[in-house]
């Protein structure tokens, strides 16, 4: 049995314990805005994949395998979120 | 001083190593770079000369298959290269194919990714970049003294200097939001005590490598000390038009055109010539006040003036004339200005 | 006879630089507004020439009618105007992605790097060719397209067919991306009326209709043909056999070769200088191989002018000489 691997599942174990809610939040907001500046990468390079038309140019294709990975979940975020923000506009509204 | 040439352009720019003919169709920019390249290579130094022409002209100037040969040696230290640049892509897009199958370890590549490849290859300018692309790899390859480029003749001849502009922009934009994202992700990460995944950083550095290639690219091409941009044209309407519309594009771009190319002038000496029938002297005196207006527009930028040959360039003897001419032309500025005089 | 003589309706003249396209494709206007039909001369040309063959101001964008010429009709073809409605359309895309993203980045950088692009130009070209094909078609009896260099007249037309894949493909995506958003939607009746509506689908589409209509138009050899201009030299014949080449595998109807700057026997033989006599030598290898390469197809000879081909009467003289001049 590994020591070293055993201390630092342990470690993670009390890290998830002890991170507190505000803090989650906080991580949550910064992954959130982290991806969205993902997705306006995205957009420009790949945006025809959503069938939007941008032109693209020879150095697209050098940055297309390291977004291959991220391909579905930037689809359905682009393609869900306005859904939900709308949504919480109007609850908002109301 | 009124003489003109290539000779004196070398004396002047002692650094200089990359000479670029731009210009429309048509104009000469394929044959002068075959000349020059020539000149160079007889005076002991290795050249190569290296079209951009998707037109293949090189081939027919040399009278010889040279189409996506490589570089071959069409006269002692003179090395020519038309590359094939439909292929260079098709290269280029299978190594990303490959590229996309090892690091999520599939056989197939998704058809939606496959899509897209395929519309990048059918842009109209992916042709162009591929051959730019081409153009940086044999500059810092460094076998040759001397490099002589010609450039497509699209748009306005310079094209390509307003491309290395808007893909620089291009890439800065994409680095700047990925730095942004990766710098919240870094944030987030210590908050959890993780460490980032090493994935992450790879895109950065292939922003990285494509901006080192066009700042490559940009440099190559407006080296003040190392390159000499020349526009090539002949005395006639759409072509100083064309010209004077390229020096401008250079301009806003903050570039200094080094020169101008007048190709296809009659020797004046015809209109005395009592040999010469009338309806060549007539063309003799059409083309006058055209190459008045180009000695007007553009007499401290004339660095060479190739006369109308008595026969086709094509063929090593021809370029052996016009080579001479280039590098020292027999019609020199005096000659120009005794043309626009009264 | 007229010059073009299958009856088409559109006819493109193309040929490397500095070939004479625009001459030639005056005079093939010309020769139709003659003989009593009602003819569009469309330029593509970056630098335009019309004006200057013309003599007079058709420049700006917009169909002008040829002074001294009943019939004629001419345009110098701007496309700044599409290059700018797109970029507005495009803008408009981004800023509402970076707003439900909500991302403090100013979208003007990034509207400036999707919009400005080299193909750009290309592409609003082939817009405004297939504008034309559909409007104008259908008003004039003629519409003659002198187009720019080889490699942009081979996109005009020879890309549509990868133009229309492409299209396609987008759609497909667009249609895709928005079934997803269904997919995922909470409130499907609404979702499915803004679907509906998805402006961007609907101008993909009806894209895609004008281009099916052009691609109709473009590939029967009823209604377009395409002229080749070359010169006798061995640097333009080459690009011409290989236009020719890419023209067949594009399924665009071929309508024949004109050479244009033929130096005329008569003057070669009274040149003592040599410098025609050569010159003309030399030609007469490369006619030959014109002859061997193109055959009947063929449709006249241009002589070498002393002066530039400028004004009415001389596209005249160049209409018959098309016509009757034999090198």
């Amino acid at each position: 049995m590994n020591i070293g691997r055993l201390l630092a599942q342990a470690r993670r174990a009390l890290v998830d314990f002890v991170f507190g809610a505000t803090t989650f939040e906080y991580y949550r907001e910064l992954k959130a805005m982290s991806r969205r500046y993902n997705d306006a990468i995205y957009l420009i390079v790949l945006g025809e994949i959503l069938g939007v038309p941008f032109l693209s140019n020879y150095y697209s294709l050098r940055l297309l395998p390291y977004m291959v990975g991220d391909l579905a979940r930037f689809k359905r975020d682009a393609m869900r979120e306005r859904d939900l923000l709308e949504e919480l506009g109007e609850i908002h509204v109301h | 001083m009124s003489r003109i040439g290539f000779k004196y352009v070398f004396e002047r720019m002692p650094e200089l190593r990359i000479v670029i003919f731009a210009g429309k169709g048509g104009v000469g920019k394929t044959t002068s770079s075959a000349a020059l390249s020539y000149k160079l290579a007889s005076m002991g130094r290795r050249v190569l000369c290296f079209s951009t022409d998707p037109q293949a002209s090189l081939s027919d100037i040399f009278e010889r298959n040279l189409f996506g040969k490589g570089e071959i040696e069409v006269a002692p230290n003179l090395y020519v290269l038309e590359i094939d640049a439909d292929k260079r892509i098709a290269e280029y897009v299978e190594s990303i194919r490959r590229k996309i199958k090892e690091m999520y370890k599939i056989d197939e590549i998704p058809r939606e990714v496959e899509d897209y490849i395929e519309s990048a290859v059918a842009e109209p300018a992916m042709y162009e970049s591929a051959v730019y692309d081409a153009m940086v790899d044999v500059v810092a390859e460094g076998k040759y003294d001397y490099y002589v480029f010609d450039m497509p003749p699209f748009g306005h001849g310079i094209r390509m200097v307003a491309m290395a502009d808007i893909l620089s922009k291009w890439v800065d934009k994409i680095f700047e939001a990925r730095k942004e994202a990766l710098e919240l992700d870094a944030a987030a990460a210590r908050l959890k005590g993780e460490k980032l995944l090493e994935y992450e950083d790879q895109m950065l550095k292939e922003l990285e490598y494509i901006r080192g290639r066009i700042v490559s690219f940009s440099r190559l091409i407006t080296d003040a000390k190392r390159t000499a941009f020349t526009m090539v044209l002949v005395p006639e309407r759409m072509a100083i038009l064309d010209t004077e519309k390229a020096i401008e594009m250079f301009e806003e771009l903050g570039l200094k055109m080094r020169g101008v190319v007048v190709n296809q002038v009659y020797p004046p000496q015809l209109l005395e010539d009592p040999r010469a029938p009338d309806y060549l002297k007539k063309r003799v005196l059409a083309q006058r006040p055209y190459v008045r207006e180009i000695y007007e527009k553009f007499r401290d930028l004339i660095v060479a003036v190739i006369p109308m040959l008595n026969r086709e360039p094509k063929g090593l003897e021809a370029v052996r004339i016009v080579a001479e001419e280039l590098w020292e032309s027999s019609l020199d500025l005096g000659a120009l200005e005794a043309l626009t005089g009264r | 006879m007229p010059i073009v003589r299958g009856g088409q309706r559109f006819i493109f003249v193309g040929g490397k630089g500095g070939v004479g396209k625009t001459v030639v494709a005056s005079a093939i206007a010309l020769d139709f507004a003659m003989r009593g039909e009602k003819v569009l001369l469309a330029s593509f040309n970056p630098v335009h020439s019309l004006s200057t063959v013309f003599q007079q101001n058709l420049s700006g964008g917009v169909i002008k009618p040829v002074e001294g010429v009943k019939n004629l009709y001419a345009v110098e073809v701007e496309v700044e105007d599409i290059v700018k409605s797109y970029k507005e359309k495009i803008s408009k895309i981004i800023r509402e992605f970076l707003r439900w993203a909500e991302i403090p980045i100013d979208p003007k950088g990034f509207i400036d790097i999707a919009t400005t692009n080299p193909a750009f130009q290309e592409a609003a070209t082939f817009d405004k060719m297939m504008d034309i094909v559909l409007k104008e078609g259908q008003e004039y009896d003629r519409v003659v397209f002198d187009t720019a260099a080889v490699a942009n007249a081979i996109r005009l037309i020879g890309l549509s067919k990868i133009y229309g894949l492409w299209l396609q493909r987008v759609i497909k995506s667009r249609q895709e991306a928005l079934n997803l958003r269904y997919q995922l939607s909470w409130r499907k009746d609404k979702v499915l009326e803004e679907i509906k509506k998805d402006p961007l689908l609907l101008d993909l589409l009806s894209l895609h209709e004008r281009y099916v209509k052009v691609r109709e138009n473009l590939s029967n050899p009823s209604t377009t043909t395409f002229i080749f201009v070359t010169i006798p030299t061995i640097l333009a014949i080459s690009v011409v056999k290989r236009f020719s080449d890419m023209v067949k595998a594009y399924d665009i109807p071929s309508g024949g070769v004109v050479v244009n700057m033929v130096i005329p026997r008569s003057e070669a033989e009274r040149d003592e200088t040599g410098f025609l006599k050569s010159k003309w030598e030399e030609q007469e290898r490369n006619l030959a191989l014109i002859r061997e390469l193109f055959g009947d197809n063929i449709l006249g000879y241009i002589p070498l002018y002393p002066e530039d081909v400028v004004g009415i009467k001389a596209l005249e003289t160049l209409i018959r000489d098309l016509e009757e001049f034999k090198p």
